[in-house]
């Protein structure tokens, strides 16, 4: 077997799919070869780099969509719920294993803040100038950093500016202590 | 409304199915080939094209074609030839319709691809860099698999990410096994070489 | 779009579109005809670069804006009338949908003030135009691809296409820059695994010279109630200032996704609520975190729950901005940017595996340093892969560690190090990214220390 040859086969060969007798030849060159040595090594390499990659998560969306015809029907109670139980099945990392869902459609969450909204009706806060009581602050901890972070995204070149006005005022009214916005619509 | 229901109403895709009424049966089959084969068509589909977005377009429009020939599906029957098939000739067929501004070069890593799944980080024994590296290696080889032509590309993500065997890849693919042989072989060698700081780690990782 | 092709440098672009979400309203585009070519040749994608960066000096502008951004795993649309007066005068009055209509913001680059009518509130707030100063571009010229994608026609205007890509993590931006004034006229910004997260562009633009500075002030109608946010310019103050500031232990991130800097911190109040507040940015995305003492912020009820390492958390993706939350040695960290789920996850689990100690130890002794000069380093928020770059590139270019520190910082150039070490800029990057990759080459650790290393030496 010639060099030239023998680094065709040289995949093949890392792969176990030549035939014997083949394997057996670009083997014994290989012995022989150290330029073939290296160039397998570096096959091996590649391939394992390939292999090691972890499998990319299809989306929760994915999931809905391609399932759709099946959860739309209402046959979907004969269907064997996919969805794992607990909270910690549900978070653990996907394995490879085939047919054990481990992904729930993730819930999008909107700006409705069923707690603040319950909090204001149970006991109307006054909001005086600059300062907002212990409580309230508790439940905005997320609008006002969201609030700063936009603001501070405004250090970014070229970001929309009007954009991050959208977001911080946004953040500021319920900061504020009023209702958010509601994706289109009026909520007050 | 269900959760489920909430999730399809923001995600619906636009052209409904209609369902060539099929009996509880038949849908309980077509959901046993979903979640057998799911993960592997978008672990495909994402390879191949390299962003979440047409992943999902493709991995949807494969599955839409599995519901209508379900039928014509064999209980049980293995799924992988014709499945991946479907999912390389739709990505064909999404090259031809879309032009892309493509223009080459070696410093810009396409962003990873971790879906959006929120779980837990598993491994807090990594050090800091290799935390990041992972991600950098993931986009360093999606990048790599860009460059190979999609027969290439295709017959080493079969190969080398599936791990299907050369007599499978030559039957998906409908070419003969020396055209495997030798598509793997280069799309290695291309890929090596784009990839050669990390060949390189690896193979000091072995003598180490 | 016409592609200019001397434009064209080595640079990959992936035009990505977001075909999972509904399309934007997009402004009407005509191709130019074939036989208007420009008659002189495209300048370069950085000299467009500076063209959009340095408008805002130079015009005036009113127009009105179309918005298209993700919220609530939806698209919505946002109509905004802008003004813009030089340098630095911002008036935004928001006209739909309803819920907004009506909202005005006023900015003069030192204070906003956001007026609310339903609600006859008035807000008063730091500017939204804060442009970080000359360092951002270092780094956005370091950390993104700047390329020159063509030209396009935007309402009847010329504009170059720019495109920004980062070469880690972060938000891809695509720029419409009016040829003429520079004005960027139309925006889209697209997020790795959602596509199309936030799309902008002018419906009409007038470019005057002279807008009233009036109609950048803004008074309130009687009665209206004020709010006074913070006022004092954020993200100014070293950690070792916010440390003092805030009395309670200021954490680290131990890993950034690569070209997040840390560029500043501050004290955030609101209340009884003292937060610090620590920015990192890789020139055209920022990563916040901040810290408040657990207990002091209940968890919110909007996201999903999450497990940091082992540790409760929670997740929120208020789309083009996601949120990360949970609980650590007495602390509540909050981590808010615009980045991969998994990549804030896995942030939030360098933090909580809490092995600042061993990792201090890893990599002094990695890099043939002093345990002390790392820790010093990391008082001053680098993270441990931007340590081990700043040793390796100390060492290999001679530098000392604070010269080095301000070049990974990004407050020192390439071009301005290069003449301070009497270099081609060209070498020095070759030279800076040979000793960054062979130092984050190098395979994990054994868990003795291989013969070869010399031991105890400290960098220079």
């Amino acid at each position: 077997m010639n060099h030239h040859r023998a680094g065709r086969l040289l995949s093949a060969y890392m792969d176990a799919e030549l035939p014997a007798k083949e394997a057996r030849e670009v083997q014994e060159h290989l012995l022989d070869c150290e330029a073939c040595r290296e160039a397998h090594d570096r096959l091996r390499a590649t391939r394992d780099l390939l292999a090691g990659l972890p499998p990319a998560e299809p989306p929760a969306e994915l999931w809905a969509a391609i399932r759709q015809p099946v959860l739309r029907g209402r046959l979907a109670a004969a269907v064997p719920d996919v969805r794992p139980q607990g909270l910690v099945e549900r978070l653990r990392a996907a394995s490879w294993s085939l047919g054990r869902e481990r992904w729930f459609p993730v819930r999008r969450p909107g700006w409705v803040f069923a707690a603040v909204v319950v909090v204001l009706a149970l006991a109307a806060l006054p909001l005086v100038k600059g300062t907002v009581d212990r409580l309230h602050a508790s439940e905005i901890g997320v609008d006002l950093y969201v609030h700063d972070h936009a603001v501070q995204m405004g250090a970014a070149p070229l970001v929309d500016r009007a954009y991050l006005g959208l977001v911080a005022g946004d953040a500021e009214l319920v900061m504020a202590g009023e209702n958010p916005r509601a994706a289109g619509g009026r909520t007050r | 409304m269900s959760e489920a229901a909430a999730t399809m109403a923001i995600m619906a895709p636009p052209e409904a199915v209609q369902a060539p009424s099929y009996t509880a049966e038949e849908l309980a089959r077509y959901d046993g080939i979903v979640q057998r084969y799911t993960r592997h068509v978008y672990n495909i589909a994402y390879r191949m094209t390299g962003n979440e977005a047409d992943a999902r377009d493709l991995s949807q429009e494969a599955f839409l074609r599995v519901y209508r020939a379900l039928r014509r599906v064999q209980p049980g029957a293995p799924l992988e030839s014709w499945l991946y098939r479907i999912v390389s000739n739709l990505y064909i067929d999404l090259l031809r319709r879309r032009p892309r501004v493509r223009v080459e070069s070696l410093d810009a890593p396409i962003d990873t691809p971790r879906g959006e799944m929120v779980r837990e980080f598993p491994d807090a024994a990594a050090n800091p860099e290799a935390v990041f590296e992972r991600e950098h290696i993931d986009g360093a080889i999606q990048e790599a698999l860009g460059t190979l032509s999609a027969e290439l590309r295709m017959v080493v993500i079969l190969s080398d990410i599936e791990g299907f065997a050369y007599e499978e890849i030559a039957a998906m693919l409908r070419v003969p096994l020396g055209t495997v042989k030798s598509r793997l072989h280069r799309a290695r060698q291309v890929l090596q070489q784009r990839l050669r700081p990390y060949v390189d780690a690896r193979r000091r990782g072995w003598q180490a | 779009m016409r592609l200019a092709p001397n434009a064209l440098t080595g640079a990959l672009v992936l035009a990505i579109t977001g075909a999972a979400l509904a399309a934007p309203p997009a402004p009407p585009v005509k191709s130019a005809p074939a036989q208007a070519a420009p008659a002189a040749p495209a300048p370069s994608a950085r000299a467009i670069l500076n063209m959009a960066l340095d408008a805002p000096r130079l015009i005036d502008y009113e127009g009105t804006k179309i918005i298209t951004a993700l919220r609530n795993g939806q698209m919505e649309t946002v109509t905004v009338a802008e003004s813009h007066k030089r340098p630095n005068l911002l008036r935004l009055e928001y006209l739909s949908p309803e819920d907004v209509a009506g909202r005005v913001i006023v900015d003069d680059g030192a204070v906003a003030e956001h007026y609310e009518p339903a609600l006859n509130m008035l807000f008063e707030d730091r500017s939204i135009q804060d442009t970080g100063g000359p360092a951002n571009l270092t780094l956005l010229n370091r950390n993104y691809d700047v390329v020159l994608l063509g030209t396009d026609e935007v309402i009847g205007r010329q504009a170059y296409v720019l495109s920004l890509t980062p070469h880690g993590t972060g938000v891809q931006r695509q720029l419409w820059v009016d040829r003429l004034t520079g004005t960027v006229l139309r925006s889209e910004d697209r997020d790795a695994s959602r596509g199309l997260v936030l799309a902008t562009y002018f419906s009409r633009i007038s470019f005057s010279l002279n807008l009233p500075p009036a109609y950048f002030r803004y008074r309130p109608p009687a009665g209206a109630r004020i709010v006074e946010l913070q006022r004092e310019a954020a993200g100014t103050l070293s950690l070792a200032q916010v440390q003092r500031q805030v009395g309670f232990p200021v954490l680290v991130p131990p890993a950034l996704p690569e070209g997040y800097t840390f560029r500043g911190g501050s004290v955030s109040r609101f209340g009884s609520l003292v937060s610090a507040y620590l920015r990192y940015s890789d020139g055209g995305n920022i990563i916040s975190f901040f810290e408040a003492p657990a207990g002091s912020i209940g968890w919110p009820t909007i996201g999903i729950p999450v497990r940091v390492q082992s540790q409760p958390g929670r997740f929120i993706d208020l789309g083009y901005f996601r949120v990360l939350i949970w609980e650590q040695g007495g602390l509540r960290i909050t981590s808010v940017g615009t980045a991969p789920s998994d990549t804030l996850m896995l942030v939030a689990g360098q933090f909580v595996a809490g092995r600042e100690q061993a990792l201090v130890s890893d990599v002094s002794r990695r890099a043939t340093a002093d345990p002390a000069v790392v820790r010093q380093l990391r008082s001053e928020g680098l993270t441990f892969p931007e340590i081990t770059r700043t040793l390796a590139i100390s060492h290999a270019l001679g530098t000392n560690i604070e010269t080095t520190v301000r070049f990974v910082h990004g407050t020192l150039s390439v071009s301005d190090l290069a003449a301070q070490l009497r270099m081609e800029p060209d070498a020095l990057r070759a030279a800076v990214r040979r000793a960054v990759d062979a130092a984050s080459m190098t395979p994990a650790l054994p868990s003795s220390p291989p013969a070869t290393v010399p031991t105890g030496s400290s960098t220079p």
